[in-house]
C-alpha cells in the first residue's frame, strides 16, 4: 500500500510538473510567437525607415513598459534615452521620454525632450500640447499660452489645448477666460472630466463653493474614481470647515491613486492638527516614498515622527527642510532646537538652531527666550563638561615647582 | 406628428383614388384604327402578290406552234460525215491540188480547141471539178460550222459566232448553165440539170431551180440524180407549202431505199402529214424514221422530237408517246420528251393533258426534284377553272403536304437548292392564294367558315414560314381575324404579338410603305392588350379589370360609395402575383406604352396596367407606369390620378424622395383636380419627414438634418414644421455638435412657441445649457417649463408647458441648479413653483422640509420657523423628523431671539429629546445628531451658566458657596454632556467631551487664579495658597483626563471638526510632551494637481513609422556645395 501510495504520488508529482511544464512551454511558444511577430515588424521598420534597429527595440521596449499598470519608469526612461542616442532624429522616442518625466513630475527634463520631439516634427500637435504643459508647470505661462493657441488655432476641436488653455488662465487668476474656455469645451463634450475638474476649481476659486461641489459631484457621476475629484471636492469642504467630509473625500482620493501626493498632504495636514499622529505619519510617509525630494512632505513627515517620538528621524527631516527647501523656517529650526536640546541631547546643535532662530525672528520676547535657552544650554554644557586648567598668560616663575 | 398626417394624406389620397380606379375598360376604349382600308388593301395585295406565280398563262401561240422540221438534208448529211474538219481539211488539200491542175489541164485544153467534140465534156469535167471543189470547201465549212454549233451547245463558245456556211457553186453553175444551153444533146445533160436545179435551189432561186428539175425528171426517168431531184422538188415544194407535190415528190425519193437521204425523206414526208393535220400518218411516218436512224442519234432524236409534237395532236396522244418512247428508250428518255409534251399541251392550253403528265411524272417519280414544278402547273392548270375552288384547293392543299420541309420529298431533295426554293415558291404561293381567297371572301360575306379556313391558311403559312416578311401580314390578318372574327383572344394576342416581334427584328416586307407597317404594328400592338383585356375579363372574374369594365368613363366624377378606397390607415394590400392573363395583360400594355408612349390611349393603358399591379399590392410595378403617364402625357385626364396613385405607391413602399418629387411636379404642373393643392404639400412635407427620418437612422445625419431644416423653411406654416426643426436639431444633438442643436432648438421654441416641440425644446436646451455649466441660462429655460403658456400637445389638445410630462422635472431641476448657485430667493420660489404645481410628486414631502433649511441659508428665520412648523403639523410627519424638527425649531427660537426665547427655544430642545427617547434603536440612530445637538445646546446653558459663576475668594463662606455653586453647575453640565457623548454622534460627542474637559480646565484654572486674601500672613497665604492647589489639582487632572478622552473619541469617532480641534489644543498644552504638535508651519491643507491634459503616448508602431516617413519625404536633398571639387578618377 506504501509503495502504490508513494508510486500514486509519484505520478502525479510528475503529472503536476509536466502539466506545469506543457503550460509553459505553451504559454513560452505563445509569446515566443508574439515576441517574433514583433521582432520582425520592428526588423521590417527598421528597414522601411532606414534607422538602426536597436533604435526601434528600444522604443517598442519602452512602449511596453508604459503600458504596464505599474511601469518601470526606469526601465522605460533607459530604453527611450538609448533609443534617441542612436536616433537624435527620433521624435516619437524624444516624446515618449518627455511624457515619463512628466509622470513622474521632472518637468525640466519633460521640457528638454518634449522640445526636441516639437523641433524634429512640429506637425504633430500632441508635442506641442506636451511642451505646453510642461512649460507651464515650469511657470512659463506665456510660452505655454502660446503653444496651446497655436495649437487651437490649428486644430480647434483640440480639447487638450482648450483645456489647457483654460488651466493656464486659472493659473494666471484669469477665471473669466478660463470659464470661457471650460464651456467651449463643455459644449463638445459635457463630460470633460478634465474641463469640468478644472470649472470646479474656478468656481472654488471664486468662493462659489456649492456650485464648486455641484461640479465636482456631477464630474464624480462621469468618473468616480478620479482621484482630482475627490482632493478638489476635499479642498471644499475644508473650506466650509466640513471636516469629516474633506477627510473622507481625501480618503477617496489617495484609495483611488496610492500615489496622490497632493491628497496625502491634505489628509496628513488635517490628521496631524487632530493629533492623530499615527494615522497622520502614515500619509506623510507615503507622501515622502512618492515624492522623496517633496519639501512639505518632508516637513510634515517630520512633524509626524517628532509628534511620535522619532526623534532621530524627524531631526533628519527637519534639516532636510531647512538645508534644502527653506534656510529660514523658524519652526524647523525651533523643532529642531526641542530635539537635540530635549531628545537628542545634542545641546551644542540646539545652541545653534536657537542662534539661528535668533537671526531670524524680530520678536523681541522670542528673542528673549532664545537666549535664554542658549544660556542654558551653554550653562549646562560647561557644567558637565570636566574643567581643566586655566592656561595662565604669566609666565612661570623661576625655580617654582 | 405622424397620426395626423397620416389622416391627412388618407384624405388627400381617398379624394382620387375611388373614382379614377374603376372607371375604365381598354378594350372599349375608343381607339382610332391606323390601319385603315387602303392600308390593308395594300397588304392583301401584298399577299395576293405572291399566289401570281400562280396565275402564269403558260399558253403560247408561239410555242404551242410546231416549228416543222428543224432538221435538213444537210443536217442528216453533216451527222453522217464523221470526218473532223482536220481530215476534210487534208483530204480537200489534196484534191484541190488534184482538181486544180486537173482543171487547169482542161481549161488548157478547151482553150485550146473550143470547138472540140469532147467539149462538153470537157466542160462538165472541168464543171464538176469545180463543183467538187467547192462542194469540198462547203463541206469543210459545214464541217466546221457544226463544230461550232456543238462547242455552242457545250457552252465553251456563242451561237452567234457560228457562221453557217452557203455553198456557192456559182462558178461551176456558170458552165453548166453553158452546156445546158450549149449542147442540148449532151449525154449527161441529166447530170448538169440536177447541178443547176441544187445549185440555183442553193441559190435561193427556187423557181428557176424547179425548171431544170422537172426537165430532169421528165427527160431522164432513168437518171442516177432522180431521187435527189424528187427530193430537191420535195423541199422546195415543203417549203412552199406545196404540200401535195411535196408528199409526191418524198415518197418518189422513198422508192429508192438505198438513196442516202432516204430517212430524211421519210421524215419530210412525216412532217408533210403533220401540216396536212394527218396526225397519225405523221406520227407513224416519225415513228419509221426514229427506227431506220439509230446511228444518226441527232436526227434521229429531232425525229423523235417531231413524232412527240405529232403525238400532242392525237387524242390520248401523249399515252402512246409514253409507250412508245419507254419501250423504245427507256424511261429516262420518255420521262424528258413526254415533259416536253406537257409543256407542248401547256402552250396549247391543253391543260388537262398536261395535268395528265405531271400527274403520271409525280406517280411515277415520286420524289423527284422536279415535283414543285409539275405541281406548279398542276396548280396553274387547275386555277384556271374558277368554278372549281375545291378542286384547286385540294390540289394545293396536296402540294403544301407533299412539299412539307419535314416530309420524304423535302428530305430527298435537301441539298438541291433549286429544287427546294420551287417547292417553297410554290407553298407560298399556294398558302397566300388561299388565306387571301378565304379572308377576301369572308370580308365580303361575312361567313364564319371562311374566317375559320382563312385562318387556318394563314396559320399555315405562318407555321411554315415564320420569318419571311410575308409572315408580317399574315400574322396581322391571323390576329384581325381571330380577335375580331372569331374571337379567340388569346391565339389573336400570340398572332399579334409575332406580328410586333417581326417588326422588332425588320422582317416586314421590303414593298411595304412604312406608314402602313407603322400603323399595322401599332394596331396589332393594341389589339394585343384589347386581346388580354378580354381574357381577363373572360377568365379571371376577381381581376380589378372586371370591376374597371362595369364603370363607364361618364360616371367618373364622384361615385365612390362602393368601392374601398385604399389609404394609408388601411394596411396595404399584400403582396399576390398576378393572374395568368392579367400577367400577360400588363406585359402587352408596357410593350404598347414603350412603342407609342405619345399615344392617347397609351395613358389609359399604363394607368389601367398600373392599377393591375396595384391590386396585388405589387405597388413597385405601379411607379414607373405612372410616372409615365406624367411624363409623356402630362395634361391627359389621368394625369391626375397616376399623379395621385404615384404618391401613394411610393408611400407604400416608403419612397419618400419618390413621394417628394411627384408630389412636388404636381404642384408644378399645377394639378389639382384629384389632389388639391394643400394636401399636396401635406405629402410632400410628410414625404421629406419621414425620408429624413429614413437618412437619420441610415446614418446620414448631416443629410437628414438638412432635410428637415428644408423642410421647415420651406413650409414654415406646416404643422409639421416645428417637429422637423426639433428632429434636426436632436439628431445635431445626438452627433455632439450642441452649438447647431442649440440653435435649433431656440428656432423652434421662438418661431412654435405653441407646439408640441416648443416645451420639449425648452427642456432640452435646459439640459444642455446645464451641460455646459451655463447654469443660469439653463434654470432659465427649465424655469419656463412651469408657465402657463399654451401649446398644442401631441394630441392635439390644448394644453399648458406646465402640463407638459417634463415641467416637473424642468422645474425641479431650476430649483436645484438655483440652489447651486446659492441663489436661494429663487430656488425656494421655484421649488414652492414646483411643488404647487405638481403636488404629486415624490419628492414634495421632503422639499417641504429643505425649503426650511434654505430659508435658513437665506437667514431668513421666521420663514424657517414657519415651514418647520408647518412640516411638524403633517399628519404623516415621522418621530425622527420630529427630532430634527424641534431641534432647528430650537435653534431659530436662538436665531431670533423674540421673547423668551430661551425658554421656547429650550421647550423645542426638550421636545426634541423627548422624541428621541422614545424612538427605537434604528431611528435613534438616525436622529442621534439632531437630538445630540439638543442636549448639547441645553447643556452648553449650563455650560455658560458655569462658565459665568465666578469663584469669590473670600470670605471663605463665600468662597465655598461659590465653589458649590460652580461645582453643581458643573456636574450638571457634565451630566448633560455625557448623555450627548451617550448618543454617539460624532460631532457633538466630540464637542460634549470637550466642553467637560474645558469645563474642569476653567474649574481649575479658577481656582488657581483666585487672589490671595488680604491680610494674610505668609504662612497663611501659603496654606491658602496650598489649600487651592489641593483643590484645583485634581479638578485640573480632570481636565486633562477629559481632554484625552475627548480626543480618544475624536479620533475613535472620526471627528475631525473644531471641537476635536479644540481638545487637541487643550491637550496639547496640558501634555505638551505626549502632544508636542498641533500642526506644523508650512504644512497646509490646500495642495492640489495642475489638471492640465496630457496627450497620450505614441505607442503604435505603424503610427510611428508613418510619421517618421512622412518626415523624411519633405527633408530637403542634401547637394553638394557649388565649388566643392569633382571626384577625379584614379590615375
Amino acid at each position: 500500500m506504501k509503495n502504490n501510495n508513494t508510486t500514486q504520488s509519484f505520478m502525479c508529482r510528475n503529472a503536476l510538473i509536466f502539466a506545469t511544464t506543457a503550460f509553459l512551454l505553451v504559454g513560452c511558444s505563445t509569446q515566443k510567437k508574439k515576441d517574433t511577430v514583433v521582432k520582425e515588424e520592428v526588423s521590417t521598420a527598421a528597414t522601411e525607415l532606414g534607422m538602426q534597429q536597436e533604435a526601434i527595440d528600444k522604443f517598442q521596449l519602452a512602449v511596453t513598459e508604459i503600458a504596464k499598470e505599474k511601469p518601470d519608469n526606469k526601465l522605460a526612461i533607459d530604453a527611450l534615452t538609448r533609443s534617441v542616442e542612436l536616433e537624435p532624429t527620433f521624435a516619437e522616442a524624444h516624446y515618449n521620454l518627455g511624457l515619463i518625466y512628466t509622470s513622474l513630475g521632472q518637468n525640466d527634463k519633460a521640457e528638454q525632450f518634449l522640445r526636441s520631439a516639437k523641433q524634429i516634427d512640429s506637425d504633430v500637435l500632441d508635442y506641442t500640447v506636451a511642451l505646453g504643459r510642461a512649460l507651464a508647470v515650469n511657470g512659463k505661462f506665456d510660452e505655454a499660452q502660446a503653444l496651446f493657441a497655436e495649437v487651437v488655432a490649428r486644430e480647434p476641436d483640440n480639447l487638450n489645448a482648450i483645456n489647457n488653455l483654460a488651466v493656464l488662465s486659472f493659473r494666471k487668476g484669469n477665471n473669466a477666460d478660463a470659464l470661457k474656455h471650460l464651456q467651449a469645451i463643455l459644449r463638445e463634450d459635457s463630460e470633460n472630466v478634465a474641463a469640468l475638474t478644472t470649472l470646479g476649481q474656478v468656481y472654488h476659486k471664486d468662493n462659489n463653493l456649492s456650485l464648486a461641489k455641484y461640479i465636482f459631484n456631477r464630474a464624480i457621476k462621469v468618473d468616480g474614481k478620479n482621484p482630482d475629484l475627490h482632493n478638489n471636492l476635499g479642498l471644499v469642504y475644508v473650506q466650509e470647515e466640513k471636516m469629516p467630509e474633506a477627510v473622507a473625500s481625501f480618503t477617496k482620493a489617495v484609495d483611488s491613486d496610492p500615489n496622490y501626493l497632493q491628497a496625502r498632504l491634505n489628509l496628513g495636514t488635517i490628521l496631524l492638527e487632530y493629533l492623530d499622529y499615527q494615522r497622520a505619519g502614515v500619509q506623510f510617509s507615503e507622501a515622502v516614498r512618492i515624492a522623496p525630494e517633496h519639501c512639505v512632505a518632508r516637513l510634515g513627515n517630520g512633524a509626524a515622527l517628532y509628534a511620535l517620538g522619532n526623534h532621530a528621524n524627524a531631526e533628519a527631516e527637519y534639516t532636510f527642510y531647512t538645508d534644502r527647501c527653506d534656510k529660514d523656517h523658524v519652526s524647523s529650526y525651533e523643532r529642531l532646537a526641542k530635539l537635540n536640546e530635549s531628545f537628542l541631547a545634542n545641546p551644542k546643535k540646539a545652541i545653534t538652531h536657537y542662534e539661528k532662530l535668533v537671526t531670524l525672528t524680530k520678536e523681541k520676547e522670542k528673542i528673549t527666550q532664545y537666549n535664554a535657552m542658549i544660556n542654558f544650554l551653554k550653562s549646562q554644557s560647561n557644567q558637565k563638561a570636566p574643567k581643566e586648567p586655566e592656561v595662565s598668560d604669566e609666565t612661570p616663575e623661576e625655580g617654582a615647582e | 406628428m405622424n397620426k395626423h398626417l397620416k389622416i391627412v394624406l388618407f384624405l388627400a389620397l381617398c379624394v382620387g383614388v375611388p373614382s379614377s380606379a374603376f372607371s375604365q375598360d381598354v378594350s372599349k376604349t375608343k381607339v382610332k384604327k391606323n390601319v385603315n382600308k387602303k392600308t390593308e388593301d395594300a397588304a392583301q395585295k401584298r399577299a395576293a402578290e405572291r399566289a401570281k406565280r400562280l396565275d402564269k398563262d403558260k399558253r403560247d401561240k408561239e410555242a404551242a406552234k410546231a416549228d416543222g422540221p428543224s432538221v435538213t438534208a444537210k443536217d442528216v448529211e453533216a451527222e453522217s460525215e464523221k470526218r473532223s474538219p482536220e481530215e476534210i481539211d487534208k483530204l480537200k488539200r489534196a484534191l484541190e491540188d488534184k482538181n486544180r491542175s486537173m482543171i487547169a489541164g482542161l481549161e488548157k485544153m478547151i482553150s485550146k480547141d473550143p470547138y472540140a467534140k469532147n467539149m462538153p465534156d470537157l466542160m462538165f469535167q472541168k464543171a464538176e471539178l469545180m463543183w467538187e471543189t467547192k462542194n469540198w470547201s462547203y463541206i469543210r465549212e459545214r464541217a466546221s460550222y457544226n463544230q461550232c454549233l456543238t462547242a455552242a451547245e457545250g457552252g465553251t463558245t456563242d451561237e452567234n459566232d457560228c457562221k453557217e456556211p452557203v455553198a456557192d457553186y456559182s462558178q461551176p453553175q456558170e458552165i453548166y448553165k453553158a452546156i445546158a444551153g450549149q449542147y442540148p444533146g449532151y449525154e449527161r445533160l441529166d447530170e448538169v440539170f440536177y447541178r443547176l436545179g441544187k445549185g440555183l435551189i442553193e441559190a435561193g432561186k427556187g423557181a428557176s431551180a424547179v425548171n431544170y428539175l422537172q426537165k430532169l425528171v421528165k427527160n431522164y426517168p432513168n437518171s442516177r440524180y432522180i431521187p435527189d431531184t424528187h427530193l430537191e422538188l420535195g423541199e422546195f415544194f415543203f417549203k412552199k407549202q406545196m404540200l401535195g407535190a411535196a408528199k409526191d415528190n418524198y415518197a418518189k425519193v422513198l422508192k429508192f431505199k438505198g438513196h442516202n437521204l432516204f430517212d430524211y425523206s421519210l421524215y419530210k414526208l412525216g412532217w408533210v402529214y403533220y401540216n396536212q393535220g394527218e396526225f397519225r400518218n405523221s406520227v407513224k411516218t416519225f415513228k419509221a424514221v426514229v427506227s431506220r436512224t439509230n446511228k444518226t442519234l441527232g436526227f434521229q432524236n429531232q425525229a423523235i422530237n417531231d413524232l412527240v409534237i405529232a403525238y400532242a395532236e392525237i387524242d390520248g396522244g401523249w399515252g402512246e408517246a409514253r409507250d412508245y418512247l419507254k419501250k423504245k428508250k427507256g424511261d429516262e428518255f420518255m420521262y424528258k420528251k413526254i415533259g416536253q409534251l406537257a409543256g407542248l399541251y401547256e402552250a396549247q392550253g391543253k391543260d388537262e393533258l398536261a395535268v395528265e403528265i405531271f400527274e403520271f411524272f409525280i406517280k411515277e417519280m415520286p420524289n423527284d426534284k422536279r415535283i414543285p414544278q409539275w405541281a406548279e402547273s398542276i396548280i396553274i392548270a387547275k386555277k384556271k377553272d374558277v368554278n372549281d375552288l375545291a378542286s384547286l384547293e385540294k390540289s394545293m392543299n396536296r402540294f403544301v403536304a407533299y412539299l412539307e420541309p419535314a416530309g420524304t420529298w423535302w428530305a430527298k431533295n435537301k441539298s438541291d437548292k433549286g429544287a427546294t426554293s420551287n417547292a417553297t415558291l410554290l407553298v407560298d404561293a399556294s398558302l397566300s392564294y388561299l388565306s387571301n381567297f378565304y379572308h377576301r371572301r369572308a370580308q365580303k360575306n361575312g361567313a364564319k367558315t371562311d374566317y375559320v379556313k382563312a385562318a387556318g391558311y394563314y396559320r399555315g403559312y405562318i407555321k411554315r414560314f415564320p420569318d419571311s416578311a410575308a409572315a408580317f401580314d399574315m400574322n396581322f390578318f391571323l390576329g384581325e381575324i381571330l380577335l375580331i372574327d372569331l374571337g379567340e383572344f388569346e391565339k389573336a394576342a400570340v398572332q399579334y404579338q409575332t406580328v410586333v416581334n417581326l417588326f422588332k427584328n425588320n422582317k416586314v416586307p421590303k414593298d411595304a410603305q412604312k406608314a402602313e407597317v407603322d400603323a399595322i404594328v401599332k394596331d396589332s400592338a393594341y389589339a394585343i392588350v384589347q386581346a388580354f383585356d378580354e381574357l381577363v375579363k373572360k377568365n379571371h372574374p376577381s381581376s380589378i379589370l372586371v370591376e374597371m369594365a362595369k364603370y363607364d368613363e361618364s360616371q367618373r366624377a364622384r361615385k365612390a360609395t362602393n368601392q374601398k378606397a385604399e389609404s394609408i390607415e388601411t394596411k396595404p394590400i399584400p403582396r399576390s402575383e398576378l393572374l395568368k392573363f392579367e400577367q400577360k395583360f400588363v406585359e402587352a400594355s408596357d410593350q404598347y406604352s414603350e412603342m407609342y408612349p405619345k399615344e392617347n390611349v397609351t395613358p389609359t393603358v399604363d394607368f389601367v396596367a398600373a392599377e393591375v399591379y396595384k391590386s396585388h399590392g405589387q405597388y413597385d410595378k405601379c411607379v414607373p407606369r405612372y410616372e409615365s403617364i406624367i411624363k409623356n402625357a402630362p395634361k391627359h385626364r389621368y394625369a391626375s390620378f397616376a399623379g395621385n396613385s404615384l404618391l401613394e405607391a411610393n408611400y407604400r413602399l416608403k419612397k419618400w424622395d419618390e413621394v417628394e418629387t411627384w408630389g412636388r411636379y404636381l404642384l408644378d404642373k399645377r394639378i389639382f383636380d384629384v389632389t388639391p393643392k394643400a394636401k399636396l404639400e401635406s405629402a410632400i412635407v410628410f414625404a421629406i419627414n419621414e425620408d429624413a427620418k429614413s437618412l437619420k437612422s441610415g446614418g446620414s445625419t448631416d443629410k437628414a438634418v438638412d432635410r428637415w431644416i428644408k423642410l421647415a423653411d420651406e413650409f414654415p406654416k406646416s404643422q409639421y414644421a416645428a417637429g422637423s426643426l426639433f428632429n434636426a436639431a436632436a439628431a445635431r444633438e445626438a452627433a455632439d455638435e450642441i452649438t447647431k442643436a442649440v440653435a435649433l432648438y431656440e428656432r423652434v421654441v421662438s418661431t412654435y412657441p405653441k407646439d408640441a416641440n416648443a416645451p420639449q425644446s425648452i427642456f432640452v436646451m435646459g439640459a444642455i445649457f446645464e451641460s455646459r455649466a451655463d447654469f443660469e441660462k439653463a434654470a432659465s429655460y427649465f424655469e419656463r417649463m412651469g408657465t402657463t403658456a399654451p401649446y398644442k400637445n401631441e394630441k392635439g389638445e390644448d394644453v399648458k408647458y406646465k402640463d407638459h410630462p417634463k415641467a416637473a422635472d424642468a422645474m425641479y431641476n431650476a430649483a436645484v441648479i438655483r440652489e447651486a448657485m446659492a441663489d436661494y430667493d429663487k430656488s425656494i420660489a421655484t421649488y414652492t413653483k414646483y411643488m404647487a404645481l405638481y403636488p404629486e410628486r415624490k419628492n414634495i414631502r421632503d422639499l417641504n422640509i429643505h425649503l426650511a433649511y434654505l430659508e435658513k441659508e437665506k437667514k431668513d428665520w421666521k420663514q424657517a420657523i414657519k415651514r418647520f412648523d408647518s412640516f411638524a403639523k403633517r399628519k404623516d410627519v415621522t418621530p425622527v423628523e420630529l427630532v430634527e424638527i424641534n431641534l432647528e425649531r430650537g435653534l431659530l427660537e436662538e436665531k431670533i431671539q423674540s421673547k423668551k426665547w430661551e425658554t421656547t427655544s429650550d421647550k423645542f430642545y426638550t421636545a426634541a429629546l423627548s422624541k428621541y427617547a422614545a424612538l427605537n434603536e434604528e431611528d435613534k440612530k438616525k436622529a442621534k445628531f439632531w437630538a445630540g445637538q439638543a442636549r448639547f445646546l441645553q447643556a452648553e446653558r449650563v455650560y455658560r451658566k458655569f462658565v459665568a459663576a465666578k469663584l469669590v475668594a473670600f470670605p471663605m463662606n463665600k468662597l465655598t458657596k461659590s465653589l458649590q455653586t460652580k461645582g453643581e453647575l458643573e456636574q450638571k453640565a457634565e451630566k448633560m454632556y455625557l448623555e450627548v457623548v451617550a448618543m454617539k454622534s460624532p460631532r457633538w460627542v466630540a464637542a460634549s467631551a470637550y466642553r467637560v474637559g474645558q469645563m474642569y480646565k476653567d474649574f481649575s484654572d479658577n481656582i488657581y487664579n483666585l487672589p490671595l486674601p488680604k491680610g494674610l500672613t505668609e504662612d497663611q497665604q501659603d496654606a491658602f495658597q496650598g489649600a487651592l492647589d489641593d483643590n484645583a489639582f485634581p479638578l485640573q487632572e480632570k481636565a486633562l483626563t477629559s481632554f484625552r478622552t475627548a480626543l480618544k473619541l475624536a479620533l475613535q469617532f472620526k471627528a475631525y471638526n473644531e471641537w476635536s480641534s479644540k481638545s487637541a489644543a487643550a491637550i496639547s498644552k496640558l501634555e505638551s510632551d505626549a502632544y508636542p504638535i498641533t500642526g506644523q508651519d508650512g504644512v497646509k491643507v490646500g495642495h492640489s494637481r495642475t489638471n492640465f491634459s496630457i496627450p497620450k503616448a505614441v505607442t503604435n508602431l505603424e503610427e510611428v513609422i508613418k510619421r517618421v516617413k512622412a518626415r523624411k519625404a519633405v527633408q530637403p536633398v542634401v547637394e553638394p556645395a557649388k565649388n566643392e571639387p569633382k571626384p577625379q578618377a584614379s590615375k
